[in-house]
């Protein structure tokens, strides 16, 4: 039940909203008060439930690189460990 | 792109440069198949592990989940097997249709087979009872003998459906917080066809997650489920570490979000640490989404709810409010709400299901796992969803 599908806006009316999930559009529910048309969204059993903030897609990394870093300057890791994944985070976000 | 109504192109959507499958290649490229990021953050798993060990002088660690899809993507794609020994991954009670008592069941079938078209989600359609009911255990059987059961994707196919047929119908609505607004929302808006009704089966997953903690003793972490956070926020798992000092990362569901919330759980028992962080950053917040919980508020009471093989839990389900008790199918047609004291046991002789989704043991060590109960052939609740525990380990386990 858990299963969110991400889809996109095209259309609202009222509370409904029509979706669409790369190329199949389904008709839905908002419960997301400032929802517009080109909105990236999870909808969960015909419920868009929340936006997909496409700004905060790669801060899920922040603890990890985080994390990294302290383990590196503690000499846990080495900095050849904290470059690759910088290397990795660059190429996400290019 | 399609104006969904008419046909016509629609120019309003045509200034994006990706596309909603883009977004999901996207996703897929940076949390489910990126190979050089997953084996970064298994390495840093096992530093923090290795330092844990030798400084705090522990050996085992257990980590809990409480959603079904997480068990589902730390299953499927053997995130057990890349974790260090000594850290342990339980799943808990995060699978709705597992816990929703025997009881609702057979009133589905019951209003099934008297006439009333019972709409169902398919993950709740194969469900099975205690009781039979003129021979048959689910709403699956009770089709085959002319029972009228409808499967739905949402609320909407299901409003359809009855505007169209005008039968008395009822909804069989399992679910955690992520389902409840839109029935919610539906009744405010009074976009109900006439004679439409529910069984409120909706249950609240931190009630659950906190009576789970209680019975199986200590747990070092948890990794709370990122859609049902996305209506209630982060801040809804806050006791975690406030009560337990459990350090809890909400997260999403790649693989690559379930390692990060392990090395995030991880570094927080390193360093003493014990707080809510929120992994799932792209779809969840700390408030979580005001209108959703709003809407909930006016429609359901939160009371105390029968969990199927587990017993009462204090306020961990919805109720309608008596406002709209004429929406409630067992108010409308005469069913008794299941209560405290007369609540009783309701699986199957031999099924062990009530332990596995408090994590209290393995699907494998059900001796009845894969052997009388199977996927095709499901004898507990626990083997029918795919979010079922045990469904999951049949199909993907390797640990068998």
């Amino acid at each position: 039940m858990c299963l969110g599908t991400y889809g996109r806006v095209v259309k609202i009316q009222e509370y409904k909203c029509w979706i669409d999930f790369g190329g199949v559009i389904e008709e839905a529910i908002s419960v997301v008060e400032d929802l517009s048309i080109g909105d990236y969204v999870i909808v969960h059993a015909g419920v868009v439930i929340s936006k997909l903030s496409k700004e905060e897609f790669l801060d899920s990394f922040k603890y990890l690189y985080e994390i990294k870093r302290k383990l590196v300057e503690e000499g846990e890791q080495s900095k050849e460990e904290l470059k690759k994944l910088e290397s990795i985070f660059k190429l996400l976000i290019d | 792109m399609k104006n969904p109504e008419d046909g016509k192109i629609n120019d309003k959507t045509e200034n994006s440069s990706i596309n909603a499958s883009d977004l999901k290649t996207i996703t897929d490229k940076i949390f489910r198949t990126n190979q050089d990021l997953a084996s970064g953050v298994v390495k840093i798993i096992e530093t923090l592990w290795k330092n844990i060990k030798s400084k705090k002088n522990i050996e085992r660690i257990r980590i809990m989940n409480f959603c079904g899809t997480h068990e589902w993507t730390t299953t499927r794609y053997g995130l057990r097997s890349l974790l260090p020994e000594g850290i342990e991954l339980i799943a808990g009670p995060g699978c709705p249709v597992c816990i929703t008592p025997s009881y609702y069941v057979e009133v589905a079938i019951k209003l099934s087979l008297e006439g009333l078209r019972v709409y169902t989600y398919g993950d709740a359609y194969r469900l099975p009872a205690l009781k039979e009911i003129e021979g048959v255990r689910s709403l699956a059987e009770a089709k085959t003998i002319g029972g009228d059961v409808s499967v739905v994707y949402s609320l909407l196919n299901a409003i359809k459906d009855a505007q169209q047929n005008r039968k008395k119908s009822v909804f069989f609505a399992v679910g955690f917080e992520t389902t409840y607004p839109i029935y919610a929302l539906a009744i405010l808006k009074k976009i109900l066809p006439e004679n439409f009704t529910f069984i409120v089966s909706g249950r609240l997953t931190p009630p659950s997650a906190e009576y789970a903690i209680s019975k199986i003793g200590k747990i070092d972490g948890v990794i709370g489920p990122g859609h049902v956070s996305s209506i209630i926020g982060g801040k809804a798992w806050s006791f975690l570490p406030e009560k337990y000092n459990i350090p809890t990362v909400i997260s999403g569901f790649e693989p690559i979000d379930v390692l990060i919330s392990v090395a995030e759980i991880l570094r927080q028992i390193d360093e003493g640490d014990a707080r809510v962080v929120i992994e799932y950053t792209r779809a969840t917040s700390w408030d979580g989404n005001e209108l959703a919980k709003k809407v909930i508020r006016e429609v359901f009471d939160v009371v105390d709810a029968a969990w199927r093989g587990i017993g009462f839990i204090p306020n961990s389900g919805y109720k309608l409010k008596e406002e709209n008790s004429k929406l409630d199918a067992f108010d409308v047609y005469g069913f008794k709400e299941p209560n405290f004291n007369e609540w009783r046991y309701d699986l199957l002789p031999g099924c062990k299901c009530g332990e596995v989704i408090l994590g209290k043991i393995k699907p494998t060590n059900c001796p009845l796992f894969l052997t009388k109960c199977t996927p095709t052939t499901p004898y507990g609740p626990c083997m029918v969803s795919t979010e079922g525990t045990c469904s999951i380990w049949a199909r993907f386990s390797r640990l068998r």
